[in-house]
């Protein structure tokens, strides 16, 4: 979980990951930040998130994201 | 007090509110910015007549041609009738005075309707600003079914006040004063174009004719043709004929007088006299052409016109006159046929002069070494057939009576001159014919 | 039907009525009535191609969620890991090519009654050069109203169902409900199923406060349509289809002139058919949010048409970026320049494509096109140049929080957005480049002493129309921005609330006529 909060502080240093739970609703990530996290993510988790996974459920908190990860770790 | 504290009655107050101030605003704006017209006058004049209870005989339905060139206390002195109402608008859409005539039988029974027909009257498409000027004179169901069939989607928004008086909030102050003024009273009050309303419809308008001739514009395109006439007035004119006589009343034609300007400039303007004539003839109306009337020249020269379409108040008493003479005549039973021109040509023989004529002035782009400005005229006239037109062309400083000639009488259409580089002169162009009892016409220019 | 018209009204009376007056389990039947006689003024033939697409959509959404739901059974028999990506393997093959094959017919469609022209246009112009005096000529077919609207929703919610974000639906008639909405089906928004489909299928109850807040919606609509676009429209068409006379200043007052039309128009047509859409209690999505108070051209694109811009994100954008080519582009990208490149290039690679549909699909001129592609080097070089940026704003002490930075930062972004239009507003190439040749010549500055001339035919009282309607408009987006706007709506007394649509009625009654033409139709309304 610690590697994906870096992984995402690097992408936006601006945002708190801990706290923020609208990434998506709200419109704080953009689109550039999303392909960034993914790209990063499938690069270090060895894992292969595409589009078809991009719902505000999975985004919408480092959280999310991380269940995401997880199962997909899991299949 | 729960009913009070229901969010049903908060609601119900809230939209009555709302209902209010529309309504309220509505008609603030519809009033103080609406148009005082000949209408508020005639109004109180048909109030007056139908108040007494009294009878109306003869009622003109039309356009300011014709409130401006039918005197009614003429018209009952020598008819011997009383109350000849000129119930016309400026600018009458056909169907407009269909609906009309059908609310002025209904309100002063009147025993002879006459409507005003001219070369235009069937060719025009409905004008929005003409078919509200009717609107304003109906009332009730009549109003309503007015609406609904002659307004379409292009103008129907104009019914509502706030739409059609919009461009009066410039002029509000102007608006005001004048409803002040119809208020206080509405004899002998002469507006801001030289107008003065008399009496039971009839406008006395004063003209300003010291530039000779009425002029004509050369640009613009009127011409009449049968099948020019759009179906939808010709049933109009139709349905008043109907309408007429289901109800027992005498219906009748007349052409109002034009300007001979008008008669030489419009294309075809023989030919609508024709379609009318037959028409007439058709529907076993009477119809009459004041234009036709044999003498016109002679008893409605130029200065008794108002402009190309109206006469003048002078006009106005000299038309009523021979108009009633008709009238008495036709009543006897008379055959007055013989008291027209057969057609336009027959008329034309009967006029000695060039009708009317126009100028038009290209500057040459920089002015000469002395300050006069090089100029090129080009020179339009309306006469008759065989008639050759000399032009010549003077200059007359402000003030002193004597004339210098820059282009002297030649045929010539395209003159050059000089024109001097200060103001204060007028440029006087006269038009001849080669017949030396022949009257000239003559174009001031003033700079 | 033209949305501005006493025929609308009543249509849309009628249609509310009905609508709650029958069972709510036949609501969405009503609105699949409504939908085709809203077409049927446009002319029925039309509504052949809607169909056509929407079966294609339809039976393909279900194919594909029926291949899945069958594998299913399969996965759950296969013992080891290799049968299971097998199965998945081919479970997803047969997914792709029935998805890929819907979309292409379904949107080859749109695309080639579209641009057929504008291609053969384009090829004519290469034979002309082959062999002088050969051409093909062009076809005369009609584009049928809002093809570029429905087909879209039809290919996302395709595409939706693909991803397996939502179950197909299995009812033709409902899934053409939601195609043929009327509200959305001329100018959008771009809908999603998994919303408005949803919403429309449900039942909805009569909500009195509901119906107020629709119907004031949509008195903003023709206001912001009939008071401000229409009427400063007419000074807009007079300047750009005279530019030789009307030059240099009354140009440049043209280009906002024609931003402050478009935004108006565009946004008023929205506020009526989003109104419209709530009195039923069935909600459209947002299109606008306050465009011109965006900072850079890329936050503009967040606020103006925002459901295109979320249609072409989820379905091009994504796509583009996170597939195999983006993903090689990213790695490769980041060898060559470092980590920032690696995760800038793949969406600017994906970019790229967005901006060539986004043109092309407001318009099949090159035009468009060159509009597009301005956007597009704006935004990318404001984003290359961040970095840069930030150096540059410290250097000078600019605080990006400051209001007065904030404030040069809309305009910029508000000229730079007016601009651009010059290319999306001329006929082609060379007279936009003419238009903006004339905007810098022959000035006329002093037209300036007198200001009202700017509004070239537009009569005078109407000159006050625009700029109250106009300063109306702004001052509510002010306070929405700033987020009073709906505080205010709440605690506004009734007596208050009530005089402020009293003045928009009144407003909006003494704009209707008008000496000068009123424009017919609204401008997207070719797509």
């Amino acid at each position: 979980m610690e590697q994906l909060i870096k992984i995402m502080s690097e992408i936006r240093p601006d945002l708190d990951f801990e706290k923020e739970t609208k990434l998506i609703d709200d419109d704080i990530l953009d689109s550039f930040d999303i392909i960034s996290i993914v790209s990063e993510v499938n690069e270090q988790f060895g894992i292969e998130i595409n589009v078809n996974d991009l719902l505000p459920e999975n985004f919408n908190s480092a959280a999310a994201l991380y269940e995401l990860i997880t199962k997909m770790l899991n299949e | 007090m729960q009913v009070f504290k229901s969010k049903t009655f908060k609601r119900i107050v809230s939209l009555a509110v709302l209902l209010l101030m529309l309504i309220g605003t509505y008609t603030i704006i519809t009033e103080t910015l609406s148009d005082t017209t000949y209408r508020t006058y005639f109004e109180k004049d048909v109030k007056k007549i139908k108040d007494n209870n009294e009878d109306v005989d003869i009622v003109f339905v039309g356009a300011s041609r014709m409130y401006m060139s039918i005197v009614p206390s003429v018209l009952e002195e020598k008819l011997g009738v009383s109350n000849v109402l000129v119930g016309s608008t400026a600018t009458q859409p056909i169907c407009g005075s269909y609906y009309y005539i059908k609310e002025l039988i209904k309100d002063v029974h009147p025993k002879k309707v006459i409507l005003d027909v001219t070369w235009d009257r069937l060719l025009n498409e409905k004008q929005a600003q003409a078919l509200l000027l009717v609107y304003d004179r109906l009332s009730g169901v009549n109003k309503i079914d007015y609406a609904l069939t002659c307004f379409d989607k292009s103008n129907r928004c104009y019914l509502l006040g706030p739409c059609r008086y919009k461009d009066n909030i410039l002029v509000a102050d102007k608006i005001i004063a004048e409803k002040k003024l119809a208020k206080d009273s509405w004899e002998e009050k002469e507006n801001s174009k030289g107008e003065t309303y008399k009496e039971k419809g009839f406008v006395y308008a004063v003209s300003d004719v010291t530039t000779g001739s009425i002029s004509f514009d050369p640009e613009a395109d009127y011409w009449y043709s049968d099948d020019r006439i759009l179906e939808e007035n010709k049933e109009y004119l139709d349905k008043c004929v109907e309408l007429c006589k289901e109800n027992g009343v005498e219906f009748e034609l007349v052409t109002a007088p034009c300007s001979v300007t008008y008669m030489y400039f419009v294309g075809g303007y023989d030919d609508a006299d024709k379609w009318y004539r037959n028409y007439a003839k058709e529907k076993g109306i009477n119809y009459i052409n004041l234009n036709y009337l044999k003498g016109r020249e002679d008893f409605l020269p130029d200065e008794l016109m108002y402009d190309n379409c109206h006469t003048n108040g002078e006009g106005a008493y000299v038309t009523s006159e021979k108009y009633a003479e008709l009238l008495l005549k036709e009543e006897k039973g008379e055959d007055i046929s013989s008291y027209f021109y057969e057609d336009l040509d027959e008329f034309k023989k009967d006029v000695h002069r060039i009708v009317a004529l126009e100028a038009e002035i290209e500057y040459s782009e920089t002015a000469n070494d002395d300050g006069s400005v090089d100029a090129t005229m080009h020179l339009l006239s309306l006469k008759n057939p065989d008639a050759k037109v000399f032009y010549q062309i003077e200059l007359q400083a402000d003030g002193s009576e004597e004339t210098t000639v820059l282009s002297e009488f030649s045929e010539e259409e395209t003159v050059s001159i000089k024109l001097p580089g200060y103001t204060g002169y007028k440029l006087i162009v006269r038009a001849k014919s080669q017949y030396e009892g022949d009257k000239e016409a003559r174009m001031v220019y003033s700079y | 039907m033209n949305i501005i018209s006493l025929e609308f009204i009543i249509f849309a009376v009628v249609f509310a009525l009905v609508f709650f007056i029958v069972p709510k389990k036949w609501q969405w039947a009503v609105v699949l009535l409504g939908n085709i006689a809203f077409y049927a003024f446009a002319g029925i033939g039309y509504i052949i191609y809607m169909i056509i697409i929407s079966l294609i959509t339809f039976l393909a959404a279900i194919k594909i969620e029926d291949i899945v739901n069958a594998s299913k059974d399969e996965l759950s028999k296969a013992e080891s890991l290799e049968d299971k990506k097998a199965i998945k393997a081919v479970v997803n093959q047969k997914k792709r090519t029935i998805c890929t094959w819907a979309l292409v017919v379904a949107m080859g469609i749109w695309v080639v009654l579209k641009y057929t022209n504008f291609f053969l246009d384009n090829v004519n112009l290469l034979i002309e050069h082959l062999k002088p005096g050969a051409m093909i000529g062009n076809v005369s077919w009609a584009l049928p109203l809002g093809i570029s609207f429905y087909t879209f929703h039809a290919a996302g919610y395709l595409v939706d169902v693909y991803r397996s974000k939502y179950p197909a639906e299995r009812n033709y008639f409902k899934y053409l409900t939601f195609i043929s909405y009327f509200p959305h089906i001329i100018q959008g928004p771009f809908s999603r199923f998994d919303e408005l489909g949803v919403s429309i299928k449900e039942e909805h109850k009569f909500s009195y406060d509901r119906m107020c807040e629709g119907a004031a919606r949509m008195l903003i609509g023709f206001f912001k349509k009939i008071v401000i676009a229409d009427k400063i429209g007419v000074a807009v068409n007079a300047i750009f289809g005279n530019y030789e006379t009307y030059s240099g200043v009354y140009m440049l007052f043209a280009m906002f002139a024609y931003g402050i039309q478009l935004y108006a128009d565009f946004a008023g047509y929205m506020d009526i058919v989003c109104g419209f859409s709530k009195i039923l209690g069935i909600n459209l999505a947002e299109n606008f949010k306050r465009p011109y108070f965006a900072k850079t051209v890329d936050e503009f694109w967040r606020r103006w048409h925002i459901t295109l811009g979320t249609w072409f994100k989820d379905y091009v954008f994504y796509p583009v970026s996170m597939g195999k080519t983006g993903q090689k582009m990213g790695k490769w990208a980041r060898q060559k320049w470092g980590a920032k490149m690696g995760k800038l290039l793949p969406g600017y690679f994906a970019l790229i494509f967005v901006w060539t549909a986004t043109g092309l699909w407001h318009g099949a001129n090159w035009t468009y096109l060159v509009w597009g592609y301005l956007n597009l080097i704006v935004i990318t070089m404001t984003m290359q140049l961040t970095d840069f940026y930030e150096k540059l704003k410290a250097k000078l002490h600019i605080k990006s929080e400051a209001l007065y930075w904030k404030i040069i930062c809309i305009v910029r972004t508000f000229i730079l957005v007016c601009f651009f239009r010059f290319f999306s507003a001329a006929p082609d190439i060379t007279t936009a480049v003419k238009m903006l040749k004339y905007t810098g010549i022959n000035m006329q500055w002093n037209v300036l002493t007198s200001p009202t001339k700017l509004f070239v035919d537009v009569e005078y009282i109407d000159i006050f129309f625009i700029i109250i309607g106009t300063l109306i408009i702004t001052l509510i987006d002010i306070l929405d921005e700033v987020g009073v706007w709906e505080k205010i709506k709440l605690r506004c007394p009734m007596i208050i609330k009530n005089l402020g649509f009293t003045i928009i009625i009144m407003l909006i009654i003494m704009s209707l006529g008008s000496k000068s033409d009123l424009m017919g139709g609204f401008m997207y309304a070719s797509f």
